[in-house]
């Protein structure tokens, strides 16, 4: 299962054209400084924007394609996704939340379980911490059995502890799923940590001259260190 | 006279009825068409949904006689309306029905406008993405999300209804025992020297009124 992407749509300060792909099993991370096109890209990939023009497919099967007037409806796009701000639903408690999208007679207890909040199941997002709140939101993504996982920017508000906590989550899940997952973050160090490819976007464009300079300018000081496979514009791309 | 005379008077009675009549009709009507008319203007744009956004949004901007007298050239038996319908619109109860609920609707409509048009937008994408339609995502994330706005603007509609006048008057055309509410009932009190009845009249309308201003209070305070 892979995710293939080939659009544009012209933004207020430039033109996204994003190229790449994400096979299932990884996670691939879309870096960049602020305003470079990523929340606009994962919006247009989740459907909840339209790109001027371009496709937009899951294992081939066509999610989006301008010549041919093809859009599917976001909410028939089996997506999973975890956006930056707290959005859980204010008016419903913590369980009621996670079986929002979730098929019949799903079990959410185990989810509960993994991600440490079975004992705020019964409580509204209102009463319990941001962290737990992202914790929750997770949990929601996942208990609809997403064909596609897109992160946007989910660690940015959360604590140390959380943010670890979530990112070693993540880490296992992205085997165990056997989706793609698009994670898009402004760290780099965080991009390199979890990404097993590593996309940089630079003012709407794949750049990898933007992910070079970064790494030369030891703004990611974990560079070095990672062994992670770094592939912006080779390997991630198509 | 003492109050409880005037109070059990067919005068008094009977405009009083019609006004609860009225409202409860009106009221109900603002309830569902408010809603629906607030979302149909928040989810998309187009000249269809700025020129029903104008239609809403005239009565609070238009002197109240004049949108009446539009409305009763368009509904009367001579209008392009009122010539083809079945049954006679004005100066009857649906007419008057007709102009509380015109003078009202965008008193409803603009509170759950904003409210639509407010962070809920990105509840309503957290449920598209989770797999749920538009209906559905109206109906369990949208509504209980909004429905103080609702319950605020449906208050602000029936306040509106209840001391509508002019509309009401060109409508209804204020005939005795048939289409007179409190309100006109109020002015034909005073102008044929009943000082006393227009008082109770006035009191009763201040105790809705009152009402009404204890409830968004309660609202607001939630």
């Amino acid at each position: 299962m892979t995710l293939t992407v080939d659009i544009r749509k012209a933004l207020l300060r430039f033109e996204l054209r994003a190229r790449f792909a994400c096979p299932a099993g990884k996670l691939t991370a879309m870096v960049g400084p602020s305003g470079a096109g990523k929340t606009s890209l994962i919006r247009l990939i989740a459907g909840l924007d339209l790109p001027d023009r371009g496709t937009i497919s899951l294992d081939g099967t066509v999610w989006t394609d301008s010549a041919k007037g093809v859009n599917l409806p976001v909410f028939r796009r089996d997506i999973g996704m975890v956006f930056q701000e707290y959005t859980l639903f204010p008016h419903m408690t913590v369980r009621r939340n996670i079986l929002f999208g979730a098929p019949e007679g799903f079990d959410p207890e185990p989810l509960l379980d993994t991600f440490r909040i079975r004992h705020l199941a019964d409580r509204k997002p209102a009463g319990i911490s941001g962290g737990e709140r992202q914790r929750a939101a997770f949990c929601q993504a996942l208990a609809r059995r997403p064909r596609l996982l897109l992160l946007d920017e989910p660690f940015s508000a959360l604590d140390q502890e959380t943010r670890a906590f979530l990112c070693g989550m993540l880490a296992e899940l992205k085997g165990t799923l056997n989706i793609p997952i698009l994670h898009v973050t402004h760290d780099l160090r965080e991009a390199k940590l979890l990404g097993d490819d590593v996309v940089a976007l630079e003012e709407g464009r794949i750049s990898t001259e933007w992910f070079r300079r970064q790494c030369h300018t030891g703004d990611a000081p974990s560079a070095s260190r990672t062994s992670t496979t770094l592939s912006p514009g080779e390997s991630a791309c198509v | 006279m003492d109050l409880l005379q005037i109070l059990a008077q067919p005068q008094t009675m009977g405009p009083l009825r019609l006004t609860i009549e009225t409202l409860a009709v009106a009221g109900t009507l603002h309830l569902v068409c408010g809603v629906l008319v607030a979302y149909y203007l928040t989810s998309g744009a187009g000249p269809l949904r700025s020129a029903a956004d104008f239609a809403v949004t005239l009565p609070l901007v238009f002197p109240p006689i004049a949108t009446g007298f539009l409305l009763l050239m368009v509904l009367g038996r001579a209008g392009p309306v009122g010539g083809v319908l079945p049954f006679s619109v004005v100066f009857s109860f649906p007419g008057v029905v007709l102009a509380a609920f015109v003078s009202g609707l965008p008193l409803m409509v603009k509170p759950v406008e904003a409210a639509l048009r407010g962070d809920v937008k990105r509840l309503a994408e957290v449920s598209s993405v989770l797999g749920k339609n538009r209906w559905q995502t109206f109906w369990r994330v949208l509504l209980p999300n909004i429905r103080r706005n609702v319950a605020a603007g449906w208050f602000l509609a029936l306040g509106r209804s209840l001391g509508e006048v002019g509309v009401t008057l060109m409508l209804g055309g204020n005939i005795i025992g048939k289409t007179n509410t409190l309100s006109l009932e109020i002015y034909n009190a005073v102008f044929s020297g009943e000082f006393d009845r227009a008082l109770v009249l006035s009191a009763i309308i201040g105790t809705f009124s009152l009402a009404i201003f204890v409830a968004l209070k309660r609202l607001s305070a939630v």
